[in-house]
């Protein structure tokens, strides 16, 4: 299981494309969609690599993980980060050298990954032990083609590799 | 390998829609159909007047359409005013909604400009087409060639800005690598100048005009974008084919990956190959049997627009249905409604309704390069032989 969320890149190619500046990246890195701005062109959407903004339904503007930047406001956990059972994920602030996420990122700086480097988003969301097919794209053959949840809608397709 | 894994891929649904696909198409027409109406239109080579004329009618309704197209595919469509309120000078998206409306004004102006002299002729015509000509003619006054020339090289200008922002919003986008190459700008470009040609061969046939100086100006058009176009592909496969990453690799796997893609590649380069072919045939054939030859550049028109819509298609679609995170392609099915089928109907009916109100109330077949009145000869109001020695069945 890979969690894929918004990486909050520090150079995200979701930013400079939106014609109307309705994305933007707050003062304390978050990335966040104004979405009484937004048009709805999609167009960060598609600059994305990560496929972490979608077309919201409801509001029919651009949508993604905000880091829960209202809980983080209120002095909350992101919900991932609290409902996590294992915790396995941490939140923090990197700018403080002495949170616990910069110790473990200096502790760490070796074995720390981020995926498609190559794209120079420069993800501030770091994977500890992952398996590094995921770096990149992974190459895998489809095994079926729809997988459905318990209630009969399509979760995605099954790949194996 | 070492253990297998399984993924599960969720399915993303494409973020640009069929409409995105009409935009540019339309758009493209309407570019490359404005500088085959400039050689008569602007430049006073009067032996392309009659293309000129089936090339600003093809311009003229495309320009109208696209916009409406491109509105569409917002999910907001009424904030499209957000576009001038909070312009960011650093999308190319919003570089083109600023071009877009100037482009849009500029062909308007400039057909009026090109067709007044006749709707000036036609101000005394019976019902409602004179009264539509005295609406639209705006007065007697002649219209000045240097306002045409003047007009049309503005608008030429902007043109030219379509092309850079509608090729460059789409080839900056690094997140889709197959999108990321410098040559797809131009090859927007070529297979618009093919679509356009066609278009014009096809309008030649339909509106009765038959020209033969239309159809051979325009295989010879066809003929020159065609090897532009083989150009631009093949400095694309030459500029990648050894690179591990990038437009050219990403093409390659998806080449190897998928029956569908496979299918499409083929697809795409026997239909440019055979175009090409036909092109060239018609052409070189013996003058002789020239007017029997050219009396199938319609067909050959049908071929050109299907290319320069298929392309789009490919590109729009058929590239956002490649995982980008995951492994695999997303399934996607055209969905019948307006973000789908009918969308793509829609805008092509739209687009039919506008060519036929043209028709019925513009005499544009007797549009000029400026001047007044008396040069349209009375005579013939439906025929305007001003090319009449070049004009066979
Ligand atoms: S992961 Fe995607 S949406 Fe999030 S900041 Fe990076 S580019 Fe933007
Ligand atoms: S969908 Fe919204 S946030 Fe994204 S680029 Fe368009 S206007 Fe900007």
């Amino acid at each position: 299981m890979l969690p894929r969320l918004c990486n909050h890149c520090e150079n995200p190619p979701c930013v400079p494309v939106c014609p109307v500046e309705a994305t933007f990246q707050r003062q304390d890195g978050i990335v966040v969609v104004d979405s009484d701005r937004c048009v709805g062109c999609a167009y960060c959407v598609n600059a994305c690599p990560y496929d972490a903004r979608f077309i919201n339904e409801r509001t029919q503007t651009a949508d993604k993980c905000t880091f829960c930047a209202h809980r983080l406001e209120a002095g909350l956990l992101p919900a991932c980060v609290e409902s996590c059972v294992g915790g396995a994920r941490i939140i923090g602030d990197m700018r403080d050298p002495e949170s616990q996420i910069s110790r473990m990122i200096a502790e760490h700086r070796d074995a720390l990954m981020v995926l498609q480097p190559e794209k120079n988003t420069l993800p501030q969301v770091f994977y500890l032990g992952m398996d590094e097919r995921f770096v990149t794209r992974p190459d895998a053959e489809p095994v079926a083609l729809e997988v459905l949840d318990p209630h009969g809608q399509e979760m995605g397709y099954e790949f194996r590799h | 390998m070492n253990s297998a894994i399984e993924l599960l891929a969720p399915r993303f649904d494409i973020a640009w829609y069929p409409w995105a696909v009409q935009y540019f198409f339309m758009i493209a027409l309407s570019y490359a159909t404005l500088w085959l109406a400039a050689p008569a239109l602007v430049f006073g080579r009067p032996r392309w007047l009659p293309t000129a004329r089936l090339a600003l009618l093809a311009c003229l309704t495309t320009t109208l359409v696209a916009p409406v197209a491109l509105l569409a595919d917002l999910h907001q469509p009424l904030r499209f005013w957000h576009f001038y309120a909070y312009a960011n000078s650093h999308s190319w998206m919003s570089v083109g909604s600023l071009v877009l409306p100037l482009y849009v004004v500029g062909v308007i102006v400039l057909s009026w400009l090109a067709w007044r002299p006749a709707l000036q002729a036609h101000r005394q015509a019976p019902g409602l087409g004179g009264l539509v000509a005295r609406w639209l003619s705006l007065g007697e006054p002649p219209t000045p060639r240097a306002l045409v020339v003047l007009v049309g090289l503005g608008t030429l200008a902007l043109s030219t800005g379509i092309m850079l922002y509608t090729g460059a919003e789409v080839a900056i986008v690094k997140a889709r690598p197959l999108w990321h190459t410098v040559w797809l700008p131009p090859m927007f470009v070529a297979t618009g100048f093919i679509a356009a040609a066609g278009l014009i061969l096809v309008l030649n046939r339909l509106a009765g005009e038959r020209s033969t100086a239309v159809n051979r100006q325009m295989l010879k058009v066809m003929l020159g974008a065609c090897l532009v176009a083989g150009l631009v592909a093949g400095s694309w496969l030459l500029d990648g084919i050894n690179a591990n990453a990038g437009s050219v690799a990403a093409a390659l796997a998806s080449v190897r990956d998928s029956a569908e893609w496979r299918s499409t590649a083929l697809w795409g380069g026997l239909t440019g190959v055979v175009l090409f072919g036909a092109v060239l045939y018609l052409l070189t054939g013996p003058a002789s049997r020239r007017p029997t030859l050219y009396a199938w550049g319609w067909v050959l028109g049908l071929v050109a627009l299907h290319v320069g819509w298929m392309f789009r298609w490919v590109v729009l679609m058929d590239v956002q249905t490649v995982a980008r995170h995951s492994a695999g392609f997303h399934h996607y099915g055209i969905p019948a409604g307006s973000s789908g089928i009918l969308g793509i109907v829609g805008t092509f009916g739209l687009w039919l309704a506008a060519i036929l109100l043209i028709d019925l109330f513009v005499p544009w077949r007797q549009a000029t390069q400026g001047g007044s009145t008396a040069d349209i000869s009375p005579a013939a109001p439906d025929h305007p032989d001003v090319e009449g020695a070049l004009r066979h069945g």
